[in-house]
């Protein structure tokens, strides 16, 4: 089949998918009148169409229930959540006429056996009837789903309710007596809970605790290990089900948090299991983390088995000492050294509260409390019952994750459970109505493709989230100047929605992607795309950035620009008022620009009015008010974007004042990790964003050899690749930002940085001549190849080592005057060569074995031997080796097999390298004459694996201390887990105003 | 407690040193990634009853919790590490099909044809030969490289469509248009197949 044919099919199906199913294949016929063969290869795709539908995708954990769905006496109304165990529905009991909570119960429940159990359990927490615990009324079934029906609670649970950094005293005090009692109540009973954790626990809109699923645990096989049969297999089968609830279900180590040791091991559990959880819970809510963490589901199940909780004080100074105590006492590992009972929690909880209410309190502390519960309680009074979409919504803790810069209000909007908001990639993703009360971002998700989509969402009440069309890609979504419609395009159209509902109404064809749209205050819609993308399928530099115009009612597409009129394309345009002339963002130069919608002409490039320097950025708008904003793109010396505003006169077409950026942490590209986006309501002002993942600033460490960390104070960098000085007094290293590596060196006695190359971008291992008067490193050539180079330690010229273009050279070790370093020669070949610095040569080859890769040799400090990494021996495995260095082909020595990173000390008696996750050291005795060395017996000097499991910062380690007791290192935060939600600030443009001309 | 974690550090440093240019690397972080995934599959395909089909995505998933610790590791190289799991996947799972295969075969067990009602059946439609869809997708390969990466990546590497698109370096319409044309494409093929 030819390109051209291939690509005309692909292009007929997308179309006809895009047209409702009866159309189809009247629409086929019609296209390719000229081409039968076209027709019916077409038309047979079609054909399987639908049965593709859910082909190679994921299995849905179950089909969720459509509203109006029967399940015996129950109508379902409405999809509100997803419980630990299955989705949570509203519906109505059309016998008692009332509205239910319905929870399907996992396939397990299917077992006769357990869910008798279950129900006889059930019926004696629906006897309780507690306040502080959700009442179940039945356990039912119909068809072969199993499900309860229970009472409906309005409001929250609490996972959704935990700040960043814990909530304050007195109002987790407010919460945790009564959850206390609650489950105080049920073990009186003699019911455990089993699975106790912040999603299982409901606040309501007035604040009160309710427990639910109690018991519920036992009807999960897999909540514990216990049934895990062969013990060999544990941690396989631990695997399996974790790796497929994974894909279903993101939050399984949300829930194998929460357990007791006893539980983690697979023991039976009493009600002290639920004292352990509880602790856990309680902690989580003082503090906002966990006390225990893993990298994986074994990982953090055995860190509750064997890992002292950290100490609460520690992570949140000024909580009560008695707290800390009942915390230590509810988390000690041995059930017997627990309390007894729920209820001395309870009463001890209960004494500290009145502690904190009496009035010798100190007024500060009192002060405080009293300005951290104000968000509180707006995030209960805004505490919205979830959606359809269940997607949560509440006020962002001030000073949390993002510590805003403006004293405004912000609130959170969470995406649907499984799914994560798109960032800005070519087109905008998420857009706010002029009028500031509804927004409309795009989600996906890998294990919830059902929920994949634009949604729209009401800021005002919070409940309505509404997905247009799920399962599609939506581009550009944008709204009136009314507020009224929501536009986007998808599949090969513009479409516009109401806000108040109904189907999407297409508006115009548009086969390429749109890069930005706005709808005009004269009924018309701008927007950025490109020709027919089938004119000129292959050549991209054709595609995009022309700007088009249709009626918001549908009709021609009109043209506005013309490609070859200039080489610039145009993106992202924003209407300005009067329609006449538009904000956009022109290509090559990313410059922000005023463009004409009579003739496309280029009216205005906008400087800054004080250094009238253009302005570059993206996404340029114009609010109410007279202000311009945009995102700026990072430079080479600032690489971080941020959002930057500037008074702007809409009659002059220019910036009349300095352009100010603002808010760094709003929008960021930190890393080229993340791209964040944002969207300002014209009108309203608010601010509508995604914030971007904080920046992992790292810093430079020792560690000694039991693995404590000793701190350098260098500051916080995100460094790379550091290395000792043959002293032990400098450290040359990398500092990477915005993608490129600038090299510095660090005096520890003067503790001052000197640059180096500041040219070059340096990359990559590096090394200190024997003398300390000179580094070699590899940097980036204009060509892309890697290069080695060599600076002076004090500053100067850096120089290129004589090298040819053709491989990659890294990894120097430096003796005299040579530098030894490796270079991929053929596909998995990487042979040593060595370039002598004076005379200046060319490389020569040191090492080569055929098909085998060498790499990060080591010069012993006298010049006797070469110590290097190598899979010589058995292709799959690396190991360290070692080398005459004068007659490197006679003879070798395995040192470590596997073993890699060989270092020498200084007095190279000594070779460290690592194997299984340790450091180790051995000593090396001369043998005589050309002999290689005899090795001593290896002796651990630094065990990585606990650094390795530390859930807050990872460390790459590098060279031992002169003297080897210590090992330099880079200590980096990890990132949070992929945390990923929307932020509302509702009156941000007040906020900036303000704070610009307090500026001023 | 089992505590035998594969060297995540390691697999993560052999991944920078990859990125650096290292390329003796390459080697020895695929080797890691192959036997990793072996493990997997054939713990799953223990796990499964014998008429479940093996989800990548759920093994995949795995991988990259257990192998990399993905976020130390910028996005840019992130794609690299799909890029290769994503085809490993697909040769392990391959593999692991051909020996299954075999071992029928040599039970001399009646070869099960491919039968026509499990297309009919939605629940059964996800159940499919390996040995075919490979076949197939070598076939789509001809004529379009990039949909057959879409694939990989999405079915194999457990990616969504933001992430293969970051990963191809094209927008996520293109993706989400490559994805939908190649399971239609791919569906027919087999169902040719199993006609034929």
């Amino acid at each position: 089949m030819s390109d051209e044919r291939w690509m005309r099919i692909d292009q007929l199906l997308q179309s006809a998918l895009g047209r409702p199913p009866h159309e189809r294949e009247a629409f086929i016929r019609d296209a390719c009148t000229d081409d039968e063969g076209v027709r019916d290869d077409v038309l047979s795709l079609l054909a399987h169409a639908d049965s593709a539908d859910r082909f190679l995708e994921p299995p849905p954990a179950r089909e969720p229930l459509q509203p109006g769905a029967r399940l015996g006496a129950y109508e379902i109304r409405a999809h509100i959540g997803e419980g630990g165990m299955g989705e949570v529905y509203r519906a109505h009991d059309s016998r008692l006429r009332r509205d239910i909570a319905l929870k399907i119960l996992p396939p397990e429940a299917a077992d006769a056996e357990r869910r008798h159990r279950f129900a006889r359990e059930a019926q004696t927490v629906a006897a309780l009837s507690h306040p502080g615990i959700v009442t179940i009324h039945s356990v039912e079934q119909s068809g072969d789903i199993h499900f309860l029906t229970m009472e409906l609670v309005d409001g929250q649970t609490l996972d959704l309710l935990i700040p960043t950094g814990g909530l304050p005293i007195d109002r987790l005090l407010a919460l945790a007596v009564p959850l206390a009692d609650a489950v105080g109540a049920a073990h009186s009973q003699g019911i455990v809970h089993r699975d106790l954790k912040p999603a299982n626990v409901m606040v309501t809109r007035d604040g009160r605790v309710k427990v639910m699923d109690f018991g519920l645990a036992k009807l999960s096989r897999r909540a514990t290990l216990g049934d895990v049969k062969d013990v060999k297999d544990a941690e396989d089968a631990s695997v399996t089900s974790m790796s497929r609830r994974l894909t279903h279900d993101g939050r399984i180590l949300g829930t194998v948090a929460y357990m007791s040791p006893e539980q983690a091991e697979g023991h039976d559990v009493d009600h002290r299991s639920d004292v352990f959880s509880l602790g856990v819970l309680l902690f989580e809510l003082a503090t906002g983390r966990r006390p225990f963490k893993g990298e994986s589901q074994v990982a953090l199940l055995a860190s509750i088995v064997k890992d002292a909780p950290p100490t609460v004080a520690d992570l949140k100074p000024g909580l009560p000492a008695e707290f800390a105590r009942v915390l230590r006492k509810c988390l000690a590992k041995d059930p017997a050294r627990r309390y007894q009972s729920v209820l001395d929690v309870r009463n001890d909880l209960e004494e500290i509260r009145s502690d904190l209410e009496s009035p010798d309190r100190p007024a500060s502390v009192q002060r405080a409390h009293a300005r951290s519960s104000s968000w509180t309680r707006a995030a209960l009074l805004s505490l919205a019952l979830i959606g359809a979409v269940g997607i949560a919504y509440f006020a962002w803790p001030r000073g949390a994750v993002a510590p805003p810069v403006f004293e405004a209000q912000q609130l959170m909007i969470q995406p649907p459970s499984g799914t994560r908001v798109m960032g800005q990639d070519a087109a905008p993703r998420l857009a706010i109505s002029p009028d500031g009360k509804w927004v409309a971002f795009h989600v996906t998700s890998s294990s919830r493709p059902d929920r994949e989509g634009l949604y729209l969402h009401s800021t005002v009440n919070g409940t309505e989230s509404r997905l247009i069309r799920p399962g599609e890609i939506h581009g550009s979504p944008f709204f009136s100047p009314d507020s009224r419609w929501l536009g986007f395009w998808s599949n090969d159209a513009l479409w516009k929605v109401s806000v108040d509902g109904g189907e999407p109404k297409p508006l115009a064809k548009v086969l390429d992607q749109i890069r930005g749209a706005s709808w005009g205050d004269d009924g018309n819609i701008v927007f950025a795309s490109s020709l027919d993308p089938s004119r000129s399928p292959l050549d991209p530099t054709q595609r995009g950035g022309l700007l088009y115009r249709v009626r918001a009612d549908g009709g021609e597409v009109t043209q506005i620009t013309f490609p070859g009129s200039g080489t610039a394309k145009t993106y992202f345009p924003h209407v300005l008022p009067g329609s006449r002339t538009a904000l956009v963002m022109l290509l090559p130069n990313r410059v922000v620009a005023v463009v004409s919608l009579l003739n496309g002409a280029v009216l205005s490039l906008l400087n800054d009015a004080v250094s009238q320097k253009p302005l570059r950025g993206s996404t340029p708008r114009y609010v109410k008010g007279g202000w311009l904003v945009f995102r700026s793109i990072g430079t080479p010396d600032a690489p971080v974007d941020t959002l930057v505003a500037a008074p702007f006169d809409v009659e002059r077409l220019a910036v009349t004042s300095a352009a100010r950026p603002l808010q760094e942490s709003v929008i960021s590209n930190a890393g080229g990790s993340e791209t964040s986006a944002f969207d300002v309501a014209v009108e309203s002002g608010a601010l509508f964003y995604i914030p971007p993942r904080p920046r992992p600033n790292a810093e430079l460490v020792w560690l000694d050899r039991r693995g404590q960390v000793l701190p350098i104070a260098t500051g916080r960098q995100d460094y790379m690749n550091p290395a000792l000085d043959p002293e032990g007094r400098r450290v040359a290293v990398q500092i990477r930002k915005g993608g490129r590596g600038s090299l510095w060196v660090y005096d520890f006695a003067s503790t001052s940085w000197t640059p180096l190359a500041p040219s070059l971008n340096a990359l990559g291992r590096m090394a200190w001549s024997p003398n300390g008067d000179w580094i070699v490193f590899p940097s980036r050539s204009p060509h892309g190849l890697p290069h080695l180079y060599r600076v002076p330690a004090t500053g100067g010229a850096a120089e290129e080592l004589a090298s040819t273009a053709e491989g990659y050279d890294q990894g120097p070790s430096v003796f005299g005057n040579d530098v030894l370093f490796y270079r991929q020669v053929a596909g998995g070949q990487v042979d040593l060569f060595k370039v002598s610095l004076n005379p200046p040569g060319n490389p020569v080859s040191f090492l080569s074995q055929p098909f085998a890769a060498l790499w990060n040799p080591r010069i012993h400090p006298k010049g006797s031997y070469v110590a290097y990494e190598s899979n010589e021996v058995d292709r799959s495995v690396f190991e360290v080796r070692l080398r005459s260095y004068k007659t490197p082909e006679r003879d070798h020595l395995t040192v470590s097999t596997p073993g890699s990173d060989p270092e020498w000390s200084r007095d190279g008696r000594t070779l460290y390298y690592r194997n299984a996750g340790v450091i180790w050291n051995v000593r090396v005795i001369p043998g005589s004459g050309d002999q290689l060395p005899r090795l001593g017996t290896p002796e651990p000097a630094l065990d990585l694996s606990k650094l390795r499991a530390d859930p807050e910062f990872a460390f790459d380690v590098a060279g031992p201390s002169p003297d080897g007791q210590r090992f330099l290192a880079v200590k980096r935060p990890r990132p949070p887990r992929e945390e990923n939600l929307l932020v509302y600030v509702p009156n941000w443009m007040e906020a900036v105003a303000r704070q610009m001309r307090k500026g001023r | 407690m089992p505590t035998a974690l594969p060297d995540q550090h390691r697999v993560t440093a052999l991944l920078h040193a990859w990125m650096a240019g290292q390329d003796g690397a390459l080697d020895h972080l695929m080797a890691a990634v192959q036997v990793e995934l072996r493990r997997l599959a054939r713990v799953h395909m223990r796990g499964e009853r014998r008429d479940h089909t093996l989800q990548p995505t759920a093994l995949v998933n795995e991988v990259y919790l257990r192998l990399v610790d993905l976020r130390d590791i910028r996005w840019q190289d992130r794609a690299h590490f799909y890029n290769m799991v994503s085809t490993l996947m697909r040769r392990v799972l391959v593999d692991a099909a051909r020996a299954r295969a075999a071992d029928k075969r040599r039970q001399s067990r009646v070869c099960v044809t491919f039968d026509e009602t499990r297309l009919a059946d939605p629940k059964a439609a996800q159940d499919f030969d390996m040995l075919a869809l490979n076949e197939v997708l070598t076939r789509l390969a001809v004529v379009d490289e990039r949909k057959v990466r879409v694939v990989e990546l999405r079915f194999f590497g457990g990616l969504n469509v933001e992430e293969t698109a970051r990963t191809l370096g094209v927008s996520v319409e293109t993706v989400a248009r490559d994805w939908r044309t190649a399971k239609i494409w791919l569906r027919r093929e087999m169902a040719r197949e199993a006609v034929s």
